[in-house]
């Protein structure tokens, strides 16, 4: 087997220390080359065309612009991007971009290593056949880690307060995000808003039936009774029928 | 949480209370038959009286068993209450009437009403229409006092209500406070362990070192003070200086601070923390969000008898709008007028030539040395 190509990184911050601390870091892993660093996005965004890197580790926090805008700023191909920050509710927003991985300040070496094999394992697969205007992942907070669900695994989504509690086969996540946005963001053909505050998955529908008091109510497949909302009625009975 | 349990196993009606109003009521009864019987000038009135002060008392006992059976279910809803008020005065006062019975007629009969006892010896079931006729017409005396005691409960029961609101606002306060106090910036918190861990790594021992040290006094400073006690502005400016302290080594080209506080000033009393929202704003929203250079301005004066602090950056505007800066402010003003009132005011707002001023005036009160 061959060795590994050598990653090519571009770091990211506008906190010289956390520049620092991820040179030092970078420097002591195998197969990874720090090739530049850059304290806010216009200087990243110049490096990136020059340096062509494999890889961006980038802050989500800087003046001027954000690590998301950068990062939405990007042209194909970009780099992969594992995004680096101290404490943020914009994990959600960060679906919007495809990361392949995102770590919490201060990361240690080895999830660092861990980050940079997804990178390659991206790189050595082929691009998304079509980019789907479609959300395909979440990144959720937890126990201070960021998990990547896969849009394609939530069975229901509920609200709670403001946030949003993505349900999959064994867990449920909360994430701040408002249920319009989702609802936008989710691929209609596979996912339905039921209520003001439910969305289904509609292969998870078992069956749609009218309580005696309750009005409409979606049975998911496990039992579980959900609301339809007076409103979405309607549009509920054609899509799920149409199926 | 003592003072609110030792409240709820207190009865609703106080003992003193109850007794008071068993008392009165039969004393009032006690007064108006005597006076009543005076005018009428009955025959041996002095006798009567003596029976009838003796009755009274053992009416007074009587009514008594009625206060505990309703006192251990004072907490019942009042229909329910009314109901056992209705359904228990009636055996309370056929007990009473057989005694007044025994007392009159029994025990001690009274010489002016003999002619009345010869008639029941002839008739003795008449004896038990009159107990019966009696306890009737003392029903009413006894299910009025018992519909006093719910009054009295009812009453009870709202002061206690109120009681354990007012207990139950001022721990919500006092909670807010505490969150307010352990309410570490996580984003401060996390920034400065990953600038601490950088020096580490890059083997600087002695900036490290001062970081934890700068770090450690500001968390012990913050969270060993009692967030509703004033202290000296000296000594809220003194922590400020040591939360930007620790803030320039993650902003080395970025932040400049600059305090002016006349010295005569320092004496002046502040609530504690009260800086602190305001100066983490200004990081956040100003020199975490320009490129440039921006100076933190601290400014103590004196004016008649208020203190004037601001707290001000020059941060350019980058067209992003400060978002989440509204809980920090409003928490200060409303710390403000919850302990000055009117008398103290809380101007925030941008400044003409760029950047967020927040201005604080605050009665000028020196330490008692």
């Amino acid at each position: 087997m061959s060795e590994p190509a050598t990653l090519r990184v571009l770091a990211v911050d506008d906190e010289p220390l956390a520049i620092e601390r991820l040179q030092i870091l970078c420097a002591r892993l195998p197969g990874i080359q720090l090739v530049g660093t850059a304290n806010d996005g216009p200087s990243a965004l110049r490096l990136i065309d020059v340096l062509r890197p494999d890889v961006l580790l980038l802050d989500i926090a800087m003046p001027g612009m954000t690590g998301l805008e950068l990062a939405a700023a990007l042209s194909v191909p970009a780099p992969a991007i594992i995004f680096v920050t101290a404490f943020d509710q914009f994990a959600l927003a960060a679906f919007e971009v495809a990361a392949v991985d995102y770590l919490m300040k201060p990361i240690d070496a080895a999830r660092l290593a861990r980050g940079f094999e997804r990178a390659r394992q991206r790189q050595t697969m082929p691009s998304p056949l079509v980019p789907t205007q479609w959300l395909t992942e979440f990144w959720v907070p937890q126990r201070g880690e960021m998990v990547r669900v896969a849009a394609d695994d939530v069975e229901h989504v509920q609200a709670e307060r403001d946030y949003m509690r993505l349900t999959t086969a064994n867990r449920s996540f909360l994430i701040h995000e408002t249920i319009s946005t989702l609802e936008a963001r989710l691929d209609p053909s596979k996912f339905v808003r039921i209520h003001r505050s439910v969305i289904v998955r509609r292969d998870r529908v078992a069956r749609l039936f009218h309580g005696r008091s309750s009005g409409w109510q979606v049975e998911l497949i496990g039992g579980l009774q959900l609301p339809v909302g007076r409103t979405h009625a309607a549009g509920v009975k054609t899509l799920l029928t149409n199926n | 949480m003592n003072a609110p349990r030792q409240a709820d196993d207190m009865p609703l009606v106080p003992t003193r209370l109850a007794l008071l109003s068993i008392a009165g009521f039969w004393a009032f009864y006690f007064v108006i038959n005597t006076l009543r019987i005076a005018f009428a000038d009955q025959p041996d009135q002095f006798g009567m009286a003596w029976r009838r002060a003796v009755v009274t008392l053992l009416g007074m006992a009587i009514t008594a068993i009625l206060w505990q059976l309703l006192a251990r279910r004072a907490h019942w809803p009042s229909g329910r209450l009314v109901a056992l008020v209705f359904a228990a005065s009636a055996p309370i006062s056929f007990a009473y009437s057989l005694v007044n019975h025994l007392v009159f007629f029994v025990i001690a009969p009274s010489p002016s009403i003999l002619e009345e006892m010869a008639s029941w010896r002839e008739r003795p079931e008449s004896i038990w229409h009159y107990i019966a006729a009696l306890a009737a017409s003392w029903y009413f005396f006894v299910v009025a006092w018992g519909i006093l005691y719910i009054a009295l409960a009812y009453a009870g029961r709202l002061q206690r209500a109120e009681r354990q609101a007012a207990i139950f606002k001022a721990e919500a306060q006092t909670a807010q406070l505490r969150a307010l106090r352990y309410q570490v910036n996580p984003h401060f918190l996390f920034n400065t362990l990953n600038s601490l861990s950088a020096q580490v790594m890059a083997g600087r021992a002695e900036a490290a070192e001062a970081m934890i040290l700068n770090l450690s006094t500001f968390f012990r400073s913050s969270l060993a003070t009692d967030p509703e006690a004033d202290v000296p502005l000296a000594d809220e400016i003194a922590l400020q200086r040591l939360y930007l302290d620790i803030e320039q080594v993650r902003f080395p080209q970025r932040l400049r601070v600059d305090i002016d506080m006349p010295p005569q000033l320092g004496t002046a009393r502040v609530p504690a923390l009260i800086l602190q929202p305001l100066v983490e704003n200004a990081i956040r929203h100003g020199v975490a969000m320009s490129s440039a250079p921006v100076t933190i301005s601290i400014t103590a004066r004196a004016e008649g008898d208020m203190l004037l602090i601001t707290i001000a950056d020059d941060a350019a505007p980058l067209g992003v709008a400060p978002k989440g800066n509204g809980i920090g402010v409003r928490n200060v003003c409303a710390r403000l007028e919850a302990r000055h009132g009117s008398r103290a005011r809380c101007t925030p707002g941008p400044r003409p030539c760029g950047g967020y001023a927040v201005q604080l005036e605050i009665p000028l009160e020196t330490a008692h040395v």
